[in-house]
Order: C-alpha cells, then sequence, then structure tokens
C-alpha cells in the first residue's frame, strides 16, 4: 500500500467518524435549537403560564400533595389552603403570603377568609372583594375567626377579640365570647381529588420543563454531564468538519499544480 | 486579596448573586401614621364597578384583582395603598395626595427580585406634585430606569390609579 493511498483510508475512516458523531449530535442540535427557540420566545408562546397535567412528569418532578391541607367549611362552600395556594371550592385564589389558614365563614352574601397575617373578603363565586393587611386589621397574627352575637365578623388575636362594623372598616375591642368559631373540618373526598390534580397541575410551568429539556436537568445530574458530553461532542463536529475541509481544499489544490 | 476586592470580579462573572432586593422597606401602617400625623383617620371604600373599574382595566392593561379598594382620606388629602406586579410578583406602593396631586410615593413591600431601584428618592420624586392629564394619564413623563423597567411601570400605573381614584372620590 503506497503513502498516499494510506493517507486516503486514514481521511475516509476520519471521514466515516465525522459522519457518525454528526449523526448522534444532530438529536442534540434539534433538542436544543428547539428548545432555545422556545425560550427566546417565551413571553410571546406564554410558556411561564402554561402548566404540565402530565401525572408522570408531576411524579418526576416530585410534586406531591402537601402533608396537611388545612380546609374550613364556610356554609356551603369549602375553603383550603395546599401550600401557599388558596381555593374556595375549585376556584384558585392565587398563592398568599399572609401565612397558615386560620379560618373561613360566611357573612352575609359573602366569604371571610382569615389567614395568619389578613383577612380576605371573597364573592361566593371566588373574586376577591378585598385583601385587608396589617394597615387594616387590629392586631397580627390571627389566632381564628368568630361570628358575635350580632352577627359580626370576630377576630381572636393574642391581644384580645375585636368585632367589625359591617363594613370591615372599623374594628373593636369585645369582651363578649363568640357565638361561633370558624373550626377546621375535613375536605369531601371528591373535591379533595380535584383539587389535589389543580394544586399539582400549578406547581409545574412549561418553561421550566423546556428549561430543563434544555439544560438536561429534566435528567437530574446525569442530564447536565450528557448535554456536556453533547457540547464536546459539537466541539469535536467542528473540529473534524474544518480538519477534513482544510485537508480536502490542501489537496484539491495539490492536484490542480500537477 | 480581600474578600471584597474579589467581590466585584465575582460579580461581573456571575458567580455571586446579587443582593436581594426585595424587602419591606415601610410598614403599610407606618406610612399611614406618617401621612396623617400619627392618627389616621376610619377608612372608607371605593368599589370598582362600572365606568371605575373600566378605567382602572384601561390603566392597568388588566382587569383589577379585587372589587373594592380603601383609602384613607381627611381634608384634601388622601392615602392609597395599592399592588401592582411587577415582573411576577405584587410590589405594594402607597400614594399620598393632596388637593390632586401627588405630594409622597414610596416602594413599601418589594418582592421581585431584580427592579428595586425605584424604591429610591431619585426615582419617587419624579411623582411629587404629579396631576391628572386627559386620558387619565400622569401630566409629566417619568424617566424610567434601564434593568427596572416593569417595576417603573407598575409604580407609574398604581401612581395614575391613585389619583383617578382620588379624583372620583371626591368628584360631586
Amino acid at each position: 500500500m503506497n503513502r498516499r493511498r494510506r493517507h486516503r483510508l486514514k481521511l475516509k475512516s476520519f471521514y466515516v467518524w465525522h459522519r457518525w458523531l454528526g449523526l448522534v449530535a444532530a438529536l442534540f442540535v434539534i433538542l436544543l435549537a428547539v428548545t432555545g427557540l422556545m425560550l427566546n420566545h417565551t413571553d410571546a408562546l406564554r410558556l411561564d403560564s402554561r402548566h404540565v397535567h402530565s401525572d408522570w412528569l408531576l411524579d418526576h418532578y416530585g410534586i406531591h400533595a402537601p402533608a396537611t391541607v388545612p380546609a374550613h367549611a364556610a356554609g356551603e362552600h369549602w375553603v383550603s389552603q395546599w401550600a401557599r395556594r388558596l381555593y374556595l371550592d375549585t376556584r384558585d385564589l392565587g398563592e398568599t403570603a399572609d401565612g397558615r389558614l386560620i379560618g373561613a365563614g360566611r357573612f352575609g352574601e359573602l366569604v371571610l377568609i382569615a389567614l395568619e397575617r389578613a383577612l380576605l373578603l371573597v364573592t361566593p363565586e371566588g373574586e376577591v372583594v378585598e385583601r385587608l393587611g396589617a394597615e387594616s386589621l387590629p392586631a397580627l397574627p390571627l389566632l381564628g375567626l368568630g361570628r358575635s352575637p350580632e352577627g359580626r365578623p370576630m377576630l381572636i388575636t393574642p391581644t384580645g377579640r375585636f368585632v367589625s362594623d359591617a363594613q370591615l372598616l372599623a374594628w373593636q375591642t369585645s369582651t363578649g365570647q363568640p357565638a361561633w368559631i370558624a373550626r377546621s373540618g375535613e375536605l369531601p373526598a371528591p373535591l379533595r381529588e380535584r383539587l389535589l390534580r389543580a394544586w399539582r397541575g400549578q406547581g409545574l410551568s412549561l418553561e421550566r420543563v423546556i428549561l430543563d429539556l434544555h439544560s438536561g436537568r429534566i435528567l437530574g445530574a446525569a442530564g447536565v454531564f450528557v448535554m456536556d458530553a453533547a457540547a464536546v461532542l459539537l466541539l469535536l463536529l467542528a473540529f473534524s468538519g474544518s480538519g477534513i475541509w482544510i485537508v480536502r481544499s490542501l489537496r484539491e489544490r495539490q492536484r490542480r499544480r500537477h | 486579596m480581600k474578600m471584597k476586592n474579589l467581590l466585584f470580579p465575582l460579580l461581573l462573572l456571575g458567580l455571586v448573586p446579587p443582593l436581594a432586593a426585595k424587602g419591606v422597606y415601610e410598614a403599610p401602617a407606618a406610612f399611614l401614621a406618617d401621612a396623617f400625623e400619627g392618627a389616621p383617620p376610619t377608612p372608607a371604600v371605593i368599589w370598582l364597578t362600572g365606568a371605575k373599574r373600566k378605567a382602572v382595566t384601561q390603566i392597568l392593561q388588566h382587569k383589577p384583582d379585587r372589587l373594592r379598594i380603601r383609602y384613607w382620606a381627611r381634608a384634601g388629602r388622601s392615602a392609597w395603598i395599592l399592588e401592582e406586579i411587577g415582573k411576577e410578583k405584587p410590589i405594594t406602593v402607597g400614594v399620598v395626595i393632596d388637593d390632586g396631586r401627588i405630594s409622597r410615593i414610596r416602594v413599601l413591600v418589594f418582592r421581585e427580585s431584580r427592579g428595586d431601584e425605584v424604591r429610591h428618592a431619585f426615582f419617587t420624586r419624579q411623582f411629587e406634585r404629579a396631576g391628572l392629564a386627559p386620558g387619565n394619564r400622569l401630566d409629566r413623563p417619568i424617566d424610567g430606569i434601564s434593568g427596572a423597567t416593569l417595576s417603573v411601570r407598575a409604580l407609574t400605573k398604581l401612581a395614575r390609579v391613585a389619583l383617578y381614584l382620588d379624583h372620583q372620590r371626591t368628584a360631586p
């Protein structure tokens, strides 16, 4: 075998390697390009507000029901708190940073929800009428929600009991006993099941999944190494591709000279 | 090399997260006490229904997240504690209005991780003496802050909402 033939065979085998590496890398290029394009247009595609409902993916991310779900009956309605998210029946009232659910009750047409650091007034349809924070409450934290003998909302706090006016605008100290106190209860099983699905669905945004696909983190720590390997593969391809091109163009030039 | 000498290059490299921007900068109750010389009046409420809801929706560019807004008023002064989402989380802002013009605006609680530059006086000073122009706009331009565009937008919207609601409160 002469020198030129050996050289040609070597180049051919190098080219075959380059081709196979390219085929493997193509899978990663497609994945990175598609997820990268999606991430570049997160707002337009509303990736952060869309949620994943696939059970196996939610299980994969370890999104399970919270250990305890405080729940209170408010007339014919149920108020429950799943981690930081509040629900009135199946209506999502959003996340709250106002602490634990203390109590809930029906006051006239509206539902009053007491959290440790705020009071929420909502319609039975789940529309928030008002959120009363520290500036509108007589004392914090709230320990309990009750009803005065006159039917007015009563707050139980470490510094005493307070009864509000009908509009929840002014609070007065009360020495009387509440006629009723909100007590936690057990959510009816069908409602609990529906809420579990709804809550788990809120826990994982499409943006998170796409980001994790892009970085490889969807496979855990190993996934990051897989994507690192893909990056090295792409570098190898760039070098081998450039090498093949240089050798070929040099040979072409030599052939033309002869 | 001392640690503080290392901090800037590390920040440039993105290896050290920026100091948390979020926090309670002024308790809403303290803001109200300050606005009314230590004795805030009993609050009143304004219902966001009909034309008011429409106007507030137009200012916020989304439906308001509650049906009624609480305010505190005495003589020509009114104080409002409002919330608007910057990027992801609500920013709580206190606005004091004297005779239809903003006399004070403060970021009370900032929950986002970036964009808290809006709480500084160099920014909030721009709102002082601002009133409402036709179309429920501010009667003066507000200079933005690069990197805090959404927070600037949220504060500007809340200033407009407070002025609009104050106008509704005093309208015959």
